[in-house]
């Protein structure tokens, strides 16, 4: 961190190269578009770059970088204004078909019958796209990428109070959303 | 043309009724109606999610929030199977050779925008947006001056026009004549300047209106200002 700060480029490359992953991936669950996730997630490193020189250490570098994502993020949907419906990545990680959750969302005597990982994961999709940014958001960090709620707050910049409140809510509306594949109801 | 009911039964329109009648044949495609109570279900459950929706988005909800009050409200307990399925979304990831060229990419661009600086105004949006706390006490500065400079317009303006309304007034020092009409000021205490030295006012100063003997007061014209009030009056 130190050496990026005095524009070393080979340690920013190495912030990079360690949080690329991540970073895309917020921004991926955020717009369910790979191109604008590849775009978002550019721009993010761009600022944290030319920014360098404010971070105050006051927080990680990992919150950090992880706040300029949201913002940027965020403003990027309030600019665009419409939902993207369409999911860009054709298939998810073979692994999936492994997952005990997968299985049992998808097997054949459930409540919808046997479906296939794409169309799991687009209806999955198309339910997220549907909350509001700000909740998207909790549901995405803490349900998908695995933050504690002190991390979100501290990425948000709110409360650990209205973070466990957006979640809520925001579960709430997926649970009506996504009831032909859930078995069990809150 | 009557404006009546007709009776259902009148023949001019046996006509117009037989072609109506075919409309009874007209019916879907038989899989129009398959799929229909599904799709009605799945509206419902919508509707119900947009309800939940407004209700998170209702302003006493925001009200706590802004306040650090959050309501009280249940964990993960409550939504076990809902968890595992959001728990699924980790197994999207972008071809793996995205990542590989991540850096490069990320060369270029930065390189493309050293050589084409952004405009001032994408600049200064950049800025803001990297700083929204900045944006909102820009707001709140903004209106503050906005609201003290038509404040200051509207004092200034009202100075004027009581400045200009009312010249000094000048005495009739002669005894008045039963012809002639008499400029009489009456000056508001409040707001007559102080005076340094001595000066013979110029003002003659009546309690209005007051009876003398003999002396008979007609008001001619009025005029007000917000400081003085003029009277022409003959006696």
């Amino acid at each position: 961190m130190a050496r990026a700060r005095a524009n070393d480029p080979a340690a920013f490359d190495a912030l990079v190269e360690r949080y690329k992953q991540r970073i895309y991936s917020t921004c991926y669950h955020m717009t369910s578009n790979h191109e604008d996730a590849n775009d978002l997630a550019q721009e993010t490193f761009i600022r944290a770059f030319k920014y360098l020189d404010r971070f105050k250490g006051d927080s990680s570098f990992y919150t950090w970088i992880y706040r300029i994502a949201v913002n940027t993020t965020l403003n990027f949907l309030a600019r665009r204004r419409r939902t993207a419906n369409q999911m860009s990545l054709d298939d998810a990680d073979a692994n999936i078909q492994n997952d005990p959750a997968f299985i049992a969302a998808t097997r054949q005597d459930g409540p919808t019958g046997q479906v296939n990982a794409n169309e799991l994961m687009d209806a999955l999709n198309v339910a997220v796209q549907k909350l509001s940014p700000p909740h998207r958001l909790v549901v995405t960090l803490y349900d998908v990428q695995g933050f504690s709620h002190a991390e979100i707050a501290r990425i948000m910049n709110c409360s650990e109070g209205t973070v466990r409140s957006r979640l809520f809510y925001a579960r709430l509306q997926l649970q009506q959303l996504l009831k032909p594949f859930l078995a069990e109801k809150a | 043309m009557s404006t009546t009911p007709q009776q259902p039964d009148d023949p001019r329109f046996d006509d117009l009724r037989r072609l109506l009648a075919l409309k009874r044949h007209e019916t879907p495609p038989k899989e129009t109606m398959d799929g229909f109570l599904s799709e009605f279900h799945r509206r419902q459950e919508e509707d119900r999610a947009a309800e939940i929706a407004r209700q998170a988005n209702r302003w006493s909800l925001r009200l706590r929030e802004w306040l650090g009050i959050p309501p009280s409200v249940p964990g993960d307990e409550a939504f076990p199977a809902l968890r595992r399925l959001l728990a699924l979304k980790r197994y999207e990831a972008p071809p793996a050779v995205y990542f590989e060229n991540f850096l490069a990419r990320l060369r270029w661009r930065m390189a493309a925008q050293h050589e084409q600086p952004a405009t001032f105004w994408a600049r200064w949006r950049e800025a803001l947006t990297v700083r929204p706390a900045v944006v909102a006490q820009l707001a709140v500065a903004t209106t503050v001056v906005v609201l003290l400079a038509g404040l200051a317009v509207d004092r200034w303006t009202r100075q004027l026009t009581a400045k200009s309304e009312f010249g000094p007034m000048t005495v009739v020092s002669a005894p008045a004549s039963h012809e002639e009409p008499v400029r009489v000021v009456y000056v508001d205490a409040a707001t007559e300047p102080r005076q340094e030295e001595p000066v013979e006012t110029p003002v003659m100063k009546l309690p209005f209106p007051e009876a003398r003997p003999g002396v008979h007061f007609v008001s001619d014209s009025v005029d007000f200002s917000p400081r003085q009030y003029a009277t022409l009056v003959h006696y």
